[in-house]
């Protein structure tokens, strides 16, 4: 073996390694963390939807919309409370989330409002959720159902 | 060693310890003194409405009887109302026993849309000692009115669906029936509200 086939074996080994455990679903796309999606109070059929959404695409992109399973309606707020204690909500069109940046939907702040639940929602574990951003597309999760 | 200067040590020493205890006691009564919430201490407005089992609630005749918690918003808030509920339910827990006297008042500011019936339902599921109201809207106006809390309607989508926006600040009402604290949105902690119930019991 001469020297120009050595490095390329071990360039070669290098890139099957970094493959193998930055590979899939991680690298270049747009990850989500911590979805939940708050049980629903009785008497109620809104409820609040929470996540971390990691753009480690090369691009910058923007989330535009999202569906959740045994819902009619999601729509993305923002929570404010202004200099007077007034708090209120605002319906955001999209979410601008930079290459390499993290987005954090919370409580008191962004969140998803989930509308329209309907019944049995509480009796799940999970909830599936798709997202669909600008460029990227659109993205599945499933989404824990926590109480409060 | 000398007996006076035995006796001189001794003195000292005594000196030293009161001085130690005058600054730890004062330390610990201004402890006492201070609390998390903002100091309001007004006498609190009475009012009159119905709570979520559709039964009138006299403020004026349980004025005095516990310590209110006191909230107002809607059960059409996905966000912060239950998120608010779910921490006075917390402040609730934190207390064990003691929480038979403290009481939460969640009042609404969507009168039309939170009847008895959906109070009713929506209450219980937080916590037993949560007591929702209701009333008309100029019922609901006097009470907000009383107590300075500022809320409107966000622009309507429809005749059932819309925004509201409201003080999302906690109050507390002491046994005296004064409304002595205000708990400001980044005030509303489970354990700050518990430890202020604690030197009030």
């Amino acid at each position: 073996m001469n020297l120009y086939s050595l490095s390329v074996f071990i360039f070669m080994s290098f890139f099957i390694i970094s493959c193998n455990t930055d590979s899939g679903e991680d690298k270049n796309s747009i990850v989500i963390t911590e979805a939940r999606v708050r049980e629903v109070p009785g008497g109620s059929d809104i409820t609040a939807g929470y996540m971390k959404i990691e753009n480690k695409t090369p691009f910058d992109d923007k989330l535009l919309n999202v569906k959740c399973g045994l819902s009619q309606n999601v729509q993305i707020h923002e929570t404010y409370i202004d200099e007077e204690d007034i708090a209120g909500m605002r319906m955001i069109k999209s979410i601008d989330i930079p290459s390499g940046e993290i987005f954090e939907l919370k409580p008191s702040g962004y969140h998803l409002m989930i509308m329209g639940i309907e019944k049995g929602f509480n009796e799940k574990e999970k909830i599936k959720c798709e997202l669909d951003f600008s460029k990227y597309g659109k993205v599945m999760v499933e989404a824990n159902i926590t109480g409060f | 060693m000398k007996k006076s200067s035995i006796l001189s040590i001794a003195f000292i020493a005594l000196i030293g310890c009161l001085v130690v205890a005058l600054i730890y006691g004062t330390k610990l009564l201004k402890e006492n003194e201070s609390f998390n919430g903002e100091l309001i201490n007004r006498e609190a407005p009475v009012f009159s409405l119905t709570d979520h089992n559709g039964f009138t609630f006299d403020f004026g005749k349980h004025k005095g009887e516990k310590i209110f918690l006191m909230n107002f918003g809607y059960t059409s808030c996905p966000d912060v109302c239950p998120t608010t509920l779910a921490t006075l339910r917390n402040v609730l827990v934190n207390l064990g026993e003691k929480s038979s006297e403290v009481e939460v008042l969640f009042i609404t500011v969507d009168p039309e849309r939170d009847d008895v019936e959906k109070l009713g339902k929506y209450i219980p599921y937080f916590h037993e000692g949560i007591t929702g109201l209701t009333g008309t809207s100029d019922e609901i106006e006097s009470v907000t009115g009383a107590y300075r809390i500022f809320y409107f309607k966000e622009e309507e989508k429809s005749d059932t669906e819309y925004l509201m926006s409201h003080s999302p600040s906690v109050y507390l009402i002491d046994k005296e029936g004064n409304l002595l604290l205000k708990y400001p949105q980044n005030k509303i902690d489970p354990e700050l509200i518990a430890k202020d119930i604690r030197k009030l019991i």
